[in-house]
Parts: C-alpha cells; structure tokens; sequence
C-alpha cells in the first residue's frame, strides 16, 4: 500500500536543519519562517523521511516519495513544482559543526534522480571546533588572547604567520593545525587535535569576556579552560557545493539545449543548492544570503512555473518503484556488516584524507578505502526491521546519501580540477595550489558509484 | 554504567516495558546522548530523536531519573545508576 496525496507544490526539508547556538540571526529567521507558514496554513508533514524525486522520461520532476517515520508506511507526494530545502551534509566527515541530521538527503535523491552535483571538493573548514563533538570555540577565545599550542607545548602559529599569530585568518589556521597533526605533533591518544590555551587569561577575564566558551567547553569537552587547555581541530562546517541552480532556485543541469537548462518542476534552495555565489570558500554571515535572497527568488518564481504548467504530467509507470525497493532492502536480510560502523569508518576517510590538505597519494588511497566502505555498505544489514519509529533504517537510508555525497566530494578531484580552493590545499608532487578562482566548476553524477561519471564545464 | 530504558514496539502487541542496559563508557565529559547512541550501535531497535546535539533544537527531551532534561546537554557523571530514561 502506498498513500498517495496531490499538491500544486512540495517542499522538502526544513525542521532546522544545521541551526546553531550562536547564530541568533538564523534562529530568528526560522522562527519568524515558521510563523509565517503557520499564518499562510502551510500543511506539514513533520517525521517524514524523503526518499527520492518522481521524475518522468522527459525530465520533469512529478513530486517524491517519503517515509512517514512513525508509521513505516511509504507515501507518494504529487507535485507539479517540487523544491528542496534539505540542508548540508556535514556529517560525511567525523569533525563536524553540523547537526546529526545533517545527510544530505537532498542531494542524494538529485544524483539518484539522475541528476549532477555541483563543486562538490569545496567544504569549508572553521579552525577551532571541539573534536568529535564539533562545537566551536569561537574566534573570540583568541581575540581575547587565547592561543594554540601543539603535544609540544610550542605555540606554533608563530612559525605560520609569525604577524598576525593566531588571529589570522580561518583557512591558515585551519592548515597550519593540519601540518602539525600530520607531522605527528598533535595531541591526545590519537593525535587528532591540538590545544586551545586560556588558562593564562586568568579566571576573572574567562568568566567575564568568555562565559558561554567556558560552559561550552566544560560540557563538550570535559575541561575547564580556566584550568586546562582545550582540545581543538578543525572542523567542517559548510559545503559551498551542491546542486546547481539558477538565481530563481531552479536546479539547473546539461540537459538537451545547452550546460545550465533548468530541470522541469525541481528547486533547490540554502547549504543544498550551489548558486554558486560562495565560490570556493563562503565568508562568515553570508549563509543567510542562501534563504534571504534565492530562498525568496525561488519562491517568487514558482508560481509562475506553476500558472506556465497548469495540469500534472501523467506518472511514469515505473513511478515510486525504485524508491520502494530502496526501503525493502532493508526489510530484508541481517547482513554481516553493521551501518554504524560503515559510517563511522567513511567518516574517518574523509576526515584523514580529505581534509584540509589533500594529497594526490592520500587522495588516491582514500578512494580505494572509500570504494571498499561501498562494498560493505552492499552486504550491511539491520537487527531492527519493526515499521514503527525504525530510526536504524532512517539511519541506513542516511549512510546512502552519505556515501553518494562522498563519492561525489572525491570524484570531483578528477580529472576535471587540480587546482584547489582556499578552503583546501591540493597537492601534488610537482605544486601546491591554493587559488580557486577562475577556474571550471566540476560536475559529479551517477545514481551508483560504478557508474559514477565527471565533468567539468567552462 | 547501567541503564533502565522506556521500550515500546506496539507491533509486538506486548505493552510498554523497562529494559537494562550496560554500557562500557567513560563517563568523563560525556552527555546522556553520547551514551544512547552507544547503545543504539548495540540494539539498534532503540529509538530516539536527536538532531543538534549541542542543546538548541530540543530534539532530544526526555525524562532522565525522574527529571525532564535535554540528553545532549545532561552529563553522565553524577547520575543515579541504573540512569532510567523515559520519553
């Protein structure tokens, strides 16, 4: 059985996907958001899990199918306009400031669908995130005069940027945390972070100048920075990739009549699309310029789409077929692999080798590492196979996207780009590249890593 | 550490129950969130909401040794043993 609804449009995502502590500006926006829906008696379907488009065989995007989590019970959504607002995917790497539903199911039901991604290498790294928890300790702890030291104790930002110190910019910082780490200099038992020093400040100055660091980094990382140094690294934050668009949302692809012809009936809005107007390294407040300004340009054009397309196209028969079969996959078998240790190991992948330095070799090795994760995703299977509220299957539908979205991140390496972003530095055994400006953007698609495919455009 | 967990599956057609736990975890700045994922990798059948995991979203309410607390921000140390959790 499958429930069946019709819509003049849907809208994917939301629920407050990537919102943080201190971004007041962005709480504000979705509360203000949320009244609005409930002013304009928007339907919500909260604890629904989108499991993919319904496109036809010419392209047009008919609405999607999804879970409804509480039930188990799949339900097919009609829509002649369908847009996505499902937010980053973040937690493709181990270090992240992102909230744990962070996926990127969006993304993996455009690639699924057929469809490309956009830059897909650019993630943007913030120097000073707790490790493993990934709350940050804000730039303010070294205004105030915080400093980073290495397992030696040697402040060694002054080898880095021997002016600026620790105030320089997020992106030094960010390498010069990963050269020590990878020079076997970082600290703790697995030398994966370094320290953040405040404790020279005194406690009057940390109480007062620093009182939501210190509570953040007593409650997450088990110390009291007035007494002892706290544990950072850097930490991925947001992804200037995505699905393309156009400035009205429309998601935008190489289809029949040139590179950028939008998709019938398909949005993308926030971290999910790349307007591309972040480049190759967004700059701090500028997310919001993702909702105030494309959010609403796409919300403005598709009542338009929608007054040019006035009758729904008929379903393909195959319609939420491919979707059906993606859930009964997992109703099926216990497999010997388990989902938790998958993600936990792809995580680590592309924390060790996709990091803020990416090496050609490293580069190559992860891809070997991450094609073996694919294969065990292929044999993994859930003890829990109940309809109602079954989260470890939501959670496998997850590691899906997550494994589509890093393939992506690494296939966009190549061949397309050798030269990398001020986020990331590429390097290979003749230069480093560093500047990412003016150069092609990259395209990653394929609905299976086998028969994944790359490109580049001009 | 020992837990006490609120289960439910009405397909089962059994009703609600209390189910222990063990849980080989340092407590040390570790939140009661940290310690249900744990247990989630062990039985994945336990379920629960969770999204930001640093005390803004509100996902994870639940009721922790007879108080209504947020998981992700309730430290494991310090907690009566067998910690219960009820939604």
């Amino acid at each position: 059985m499958i429930a069946k609804r019709s819509f003049d449009a849907v809208i994917v995502g939301g629920g407050g996907a990537g919102l943080r502590a201190a971004d007041r500006t962005g709480h504000a926006l979705l509360h203000t958001l949320y009244q609005r829906n409930i002013a304009a008696r928007t339907q919500f379907f909260d604890e629904f899990f989108a499991l993919d488009l319904v496109r036809d065989a010419e392209g047009y995007v008919l609405g999607v199918v999804a879970l409804e989590i509480e039930t188990g019970e799949p339900w097919l959504f009609e829509a002649r306009a369908t847009l996505l607002a499902t937010g980053g995917a973040g937690r493709v790497f181990r270090h992240s400031t992102n909230a744990l539903i962070n996926s990127g199911d969006g993304l993996g039901m455009v690639l699924r669908a057929g469809l490309p991604l956009k830059d897909m290498e650019f993630w943007q790294f913030h120097p000073t995130g707790i490790p493993g928890v990934g709350c940050l300790m804000t730039e303010g702890c070294r205004g105030e005069g915080g400093y980073l030291v290495n397992r030696e104790g040697e402040r060694f930002m002054t080898r880095y940027a021997p002016h600026a110190l620790d105030l320089t910019s997020r992106d030094v910082v960010s390498r010069a945390i990963a050269q020590e780490i990878d020079a076997g200099r970082g600290c703790g038992e697995r030398g994966d972070h370094v320290l953040l020093k405040l404790d020279h400040l005194g406690e009057e100055t940390i109480r007062t100048r620093l009182p939501g660091i210190r509570e953040l980094a007593i409650r997450f990382a088990g110390v009291d920075p007035v007494e002892t140094a706290v544990p950072v690294t850097p930490t991925v934050h947001y992804m200037m990739g995505g699905i393309p668009t156009n400035l009205h949302g429309q998601v935008v692809t190489p289809m029949r009549y040139g590179p950028e012809e939008a998709v019938p009936g398909l949005y993308a809005v926030g971290e999910c699309a790349c307007v591309s107007v972040h480049g190759a390294n967004r700059l701090g407040g500028n997310s919001l310029l993702d909702l105030l300004v494309f959010a609403r340009a796409a919300g403005e054009h598709m009542p338009e789409y929608l007054r040019d397309n006035p009758y729904p196209h008929p379903l393909p028969k195959s319609g939420p077929e491919p979707a059906l079969a993606r859930l009964a996959r997992w109703d099926k078998a216990e497999g010997s692999e388990r989902v938790a240790a998958i993600r936990a190991d792809m995580q680590g992948i592309m924390q060790n080798r996709c990091g803020v330095y990416r090496r050609e070799d490293s580069l190559r090795q992860g891809i070997a590492e991450l094609t073996e994760v694919e294969l065990r995703m292929a044999r993994a299977g859930l003890d829990d196979h109940s309809r109602v509220f079954n989260t470890a299957r939501i959670e496998a539908l997850e590691l899906e996207n997550l494994l589509l979205i890093a393939r992506a991140t690494w296939s966009a390496h190549w061949p397309a780009r050798k030269v990398a972003g001020p986020m990331h530095v590429r390097i290979t055994q003749t230069a480093t590249t560093t500047t990412g400006c003016g150069t092609p953007s990259t395209f990653a698609m394929g609905m299976r890593s086998t028969q994944s495919r790359y490109d580049s455009n001009p | 550490m020992r837990f006490r967990i609120y289960r439910y599956d009405p397909e089962s057609g059994a009703g609600p129950s209390m189910r222990d736990y063990v849980l080989d975890i340092e407590a040390r700045g570790k939140m009661v969130l940290d310690a249900l994922l744990a247990l989630k990798e062990q039985d994945d059948s336990l379920a629960f909401r969770r999204s930001c995991r640093e005390g803004v979203c509100g996902s994870d309410g639940v009721n922790i040794n007879g108080i209504n607390a947020l998981a992700c921000v309730t430290p494991l140390s310090g907690l009566r043993e067998p910690i219960e959790i009820r939604p």
